[in-house]
């Protein structure tokens, strides 16, 4: 599988398809990191497998010019998508090198992010490259994790998220590696309202906290970055995960899957006074 | 917290329907539970999650969200998104632990002073049914 990415990415580059290819290298130490290339003689160095955890979509230039091509799993993939959705790339810019992801371990151990995953190939590619022994699969994965908040009463999940997002020491690193967070200016950089308190206390972190995850509703694609870029271990992705699935159940939408689809908020249909009940009072 | 509890209730009411609908309510001298603070919007599409969530940190124990009944937008469909997005504010806010009794959306229009009464009565004792202040107020967070 290695060679054929290799072949693909250093053809693209040779005859000028791309102007930049973004993938995985190798280190001295062996750990794997993102890589950009430019020439077609630096293909051979590309990598894949475990390590290569990044999604790789956060190493795209929005408004950029070039045409870059593009390592993508399925997590990866999705995220393509909803930035074509959303109307931040056109298909055009970029090429698609899709991976049939064989999920990702690390010592051993799958990467919580790949136990989470619904698909493992990108929904759009120019190639897909073959897994030895793995077929491309959609699955519905557990969530224990948001069953396990939903199975206590108010007054503990408040005091349980309040507990872990006091840890936060507000880095952004979540915000900043997260592919669908593209605002040119964050909400947590306004001050005229300033809504989200720069200073780190319980009531600051707890909205920061709150309107990601609003923000993040019905766009994120699951792919678990903000959790793995955390320094202090803070659960975000069960926000997202929870938010997700109450988008699909509300609209029957998954976010990243269906270039052509609308995102969630920006249309309505007349007849959704459901949406208001249980819990209206009327 | 007895049954003394007085909640603090945001009323977020819509310019064009609900805040007219609540001042026919009191000229009309319609009975009503008066925790609620109105606060004026041009719409029910104006509601972005920062209202609500601002209102619970700084110490709201419900917040109440009127707006034109559907079809009846005076933007045509203000109220149609606002309720998309009404619905998912309040999914995370119940995840993270607001109880669903603490957060409506109602579609009253001017005319219906006693709907208002009877809406917001119904809100009101919801919310004092829970018998605890909300868990998101800042000072409950920091004390
Ligand atoms: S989340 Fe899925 S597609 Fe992404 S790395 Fe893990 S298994 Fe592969
Ligand atoms: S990465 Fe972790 S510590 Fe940094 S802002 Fe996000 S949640 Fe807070």
């Amino acid at each position: 599988m290695i060679d054929s990415i290799r072949e693909t990415a250093g053809r693209w580059l040779g005859d000028g398809t791309i102007d930049a290819f973004v993938g995985f290298r190798r280190r001295e130490d062996g750990s794997v990191v993102p890589t950009r290339i430019r020439k077609a003689a630096d293909a051979r160095r590309l990598v894949f497998g475990d390590g290569c955890v990044h999604n790789l979509m956060s190493y795209v230039d929005l408004g950029g010019e070039e045409k870059i091509g593009l390592l993508l799993k399925g997590c990866d993939g999705r995220a393509l998508v909803q930035l074509m959705i959303e109307g931040e790339i056109e298909r055009e810019r970029v090429k698609v090198l899709g991976v049939v992801c064989p999920g990702l371990s690390s010592d051993g151990v799958l990467e919580p992010k790949c136990e989470a995953c619904r698909v493992n190939a990108p929904p759009v590619y120019d190639e897909l490259v073959a897994t030895d022994g793995v077929e491309p699969w959609e699955r519905e994965p557990s969530l224990d994790d948001v069953a396990a908040i939903e199975s206590k009463p108010h007054p503990d999940r408040a005091a349980h998220f309040a507990s872990e997002f006091d840890r936060c020491v507000r880095c952004y690193a979540c915000r900043d590696v997260c592919p669908l967070c593209y605002c040119e200016e964050c909400v947590t950089e306004k001050a005229r309202p300033q809504w989200v308190e720069e200073t780190i206390k319980p009531s600051s972190n707890f909205y920061w906290h709150l309107i990601r995850a609003y923000h993040l509703a019905g766009r994120c694609v699951e792919c678990g970055e903000c959790d793995r870029s955390c320094p202090v271990g803070v659960p975000l992705k069960v926000l997202n995960r929870k938010m997700a699935r109450e988008v699909e159940s509300m609209f029957g939408y998954v976010p990243g899957v269906d270039p052509e689809a609308t995102p969630v908020l920006l249309e309505f249909k007349e007849d959704e006074e459901h949406l208001l009940c249980p819990g209206g009072v009327t | 917290m007895s049954s003394d509890y007085d909640p603090t209730i945001v009323g977020l009411l819509c310019n064009w329907c609900t805040y007219a609908g609540a001042d026919l309510a009191g000229t009309t001298r319609i009975k009503h539970p008066q925790n609620m603070r109105a606060i004026r919007i041009p719409c029910s599409g104006r509601v972005s999650p920062h209202f609500l969530f601002t209102s619970f940190f700084q110490g709201a124990d419900g917040v109440f969200i009127g707006g034109c009944h559907p079809a009846d937008c005076h933007y045509t469909n203000g109220n149609y998104y606002a309720r998309r997005r009404f619905a998912l504010m309040k999914s995370l806010l119940d995840f993270v632990g607001v109880e669903p009794e603490r957060m409506a959306l109602e579609w009253v229009s001017a005319s219906e002073g006693d709907r208002f009464a009877e809406v917001v009565t119904k809100f009101t004792e919801g919310v004092k049914g829970l018998r605890r202040p909300s868990a998101l107020k800042r000072d409950g967070l920091e004390s």
